[in-house]
């Protein structure tokens, strides 16, 4: 499978071209076009696994959609494009075992090497990280698609590492991360509005994007109309 | 250069309003929401373009209202489109990124990606997988496009960001 990630960094897709018998799980409603000798399959779990309900649950809890679409070419030469809903950039992550741990709805796409179920973070994590309850955890060998809200930038940590809750889109679970008060002093980080922040130990790959749906969504709320 | 600008789009009345420099001059154009806009010169050829997705031509070229036919509506992309023909260039923008192939038989796009085409592509509307993908798998249905043309897609729908708002009001 060869990859083009097209229009980047405000409204990039994922261009993928399969050879006769390769095949790519996606999330429900990516797919923009595709050619003619694809088959599309639609399963609540892993191709060809069964027992796919529960891990459809707990999908749903982390963000994702209880349902996934496996794209299986027919044909050599075929072409997919695939695009997350918001406004926003796409990242190829290259998993070379080990797991990779994904924002709820970050996640995007996988190939068969990649299984995909949903993990819980902790309470204190979930309540204050500003993410989902449970997160996507990626594990196995192969290419996965992560897409963002705004532009992704990849940060090599080694060390210490901090990032605004609601910022983060991926990280390497070679990386542990706590959550810590911004400033000093309680007060100062919330009048500071900065809060709570997600503070990475470790070393590993961490991909985080440039805005933060939660809060553009508190933007918009009261200026909407109510009906 | 005539620019226009349209309002109002359904009826069969269009709102056009032309900009004509005595002296150089510089005009900026853009549309009411983020995303590319592509020019095509055209050369006596025409192109259809989704509603909406007009933003200005020369005035060597003339606009008409199409019947697009009910495929077209219920794939998404309305019951009309525009067509643009004649000679200069066309401006128009999508959400999001603009990309274009060359369909050379068959080719499937999801609804309300479609933004402009050729007028030798013949649209119908399909499913993407059986009836249990279309209706679980999120895709619904699909324009499925014949060639031989070219054909204009943007990396967005409003559907889509509709459906985030809605979900968070």
């Amino acid at each position: 499978m060869q990859y083009e990630i097209l229009a980047r960094p405000a409204a990039a897709v994922a261009k993928l071209t399969m050879d006769a018998g390769e095949s790519i799980t996606c999330e429900v409603g990516a797919m923009i076009a595709m050619t003619t000798g694809l088959s599309v399959e639609t399963t609540s779990g892993q191709k060809g696994a069964s027992g796919g309900l529960l891990k459809g649950l707990k999908r749903m809890f982390s963000g994702e959609n209880f349902f996934l679409n496996h794209f299986t070419a027919n044909a050599s030469g075929q072409t997919l494009i695939i695009g997350p809903t918001m406004l926003g950039d796409i990242v190829h992550h290259k998993l070379k075992g080990g797991s990779l741990v994904i924002q709820g709805s970050s996640w995007l796409a996988s190939d068969t090497g990649i299984t995909i179920d949903a993990t819980w973070q902790g309470f204190g994590r979930a309540i204050f990280s500003g993410e989902g309850l449970f997160w996507v955890k990626a594990t196995g060998q192969g290419s996965i698609f992560l897409n963002s809200f705004g532009a992704i930038y990849e940060v090599d940590v080694d060390g210490e590492y901090i990032v605004d809750t609601g910022h983060i889109v991926a990280f390497e679970d070679t990386l542990e991360f706590k959550i810590v008060k911004a400033g000093a002093s309680l007060i100062g980080s919330f009048l500071g509005g900065e809060g709570l922040v997600c503070k990475f130990q470790g070393t590993g790959k961490l991909y985080c994007q440039s805005h933060n749906p939660p809060n553009f969504g508190k933007l918009l709320g009261p200026k909407l109309k109510p009906r | 250069m005539k620019a226009i600008l349209k309002r109002a789009f359904g009826g069969e009345s269009l709102f056009v309003n032309e900009f004509s420099a005595p002296e150089p001059a510089e005009l900026v154009l853009t549309q009411s929401f983020p995303g590319d806009i592509e020019s095509i010169d055209l050369k006596g050829n025409t192109l259809f373009l989704q509603p909406g997705a007009f933003l200005a031509c020369e005035p060597g070229v003339t606009l008409g209202l199409g019947w697009a036919g009910v495929a077209s509506l219920v794939g998404g992309e309305g019951l009309f489109r525009l067509k643009v023909s004649g000679t200069g260039r066309v401006w128009f923008s999508a959400y999001g990124g603009i990309f274009s192939r060359e369909i050379t038989d068959e080719y499937i796009v999801d609804t309300g990606h479609l933004v402009a085409y050729e007028p030798t592509i013949n649209i119908k509307v399909g499913m993407a997988g059986g009836i249990f993908s279309s209706f679980f798998g999120g895709e619904g249905l699909v324009t499925k496009v014949r060639g031989p043309g070219r054909i204009y897609m943007q990396s967005r729908n409003f559907s889509g960001l509709t459906a985030w708002m809605n979900a968070h009001l």
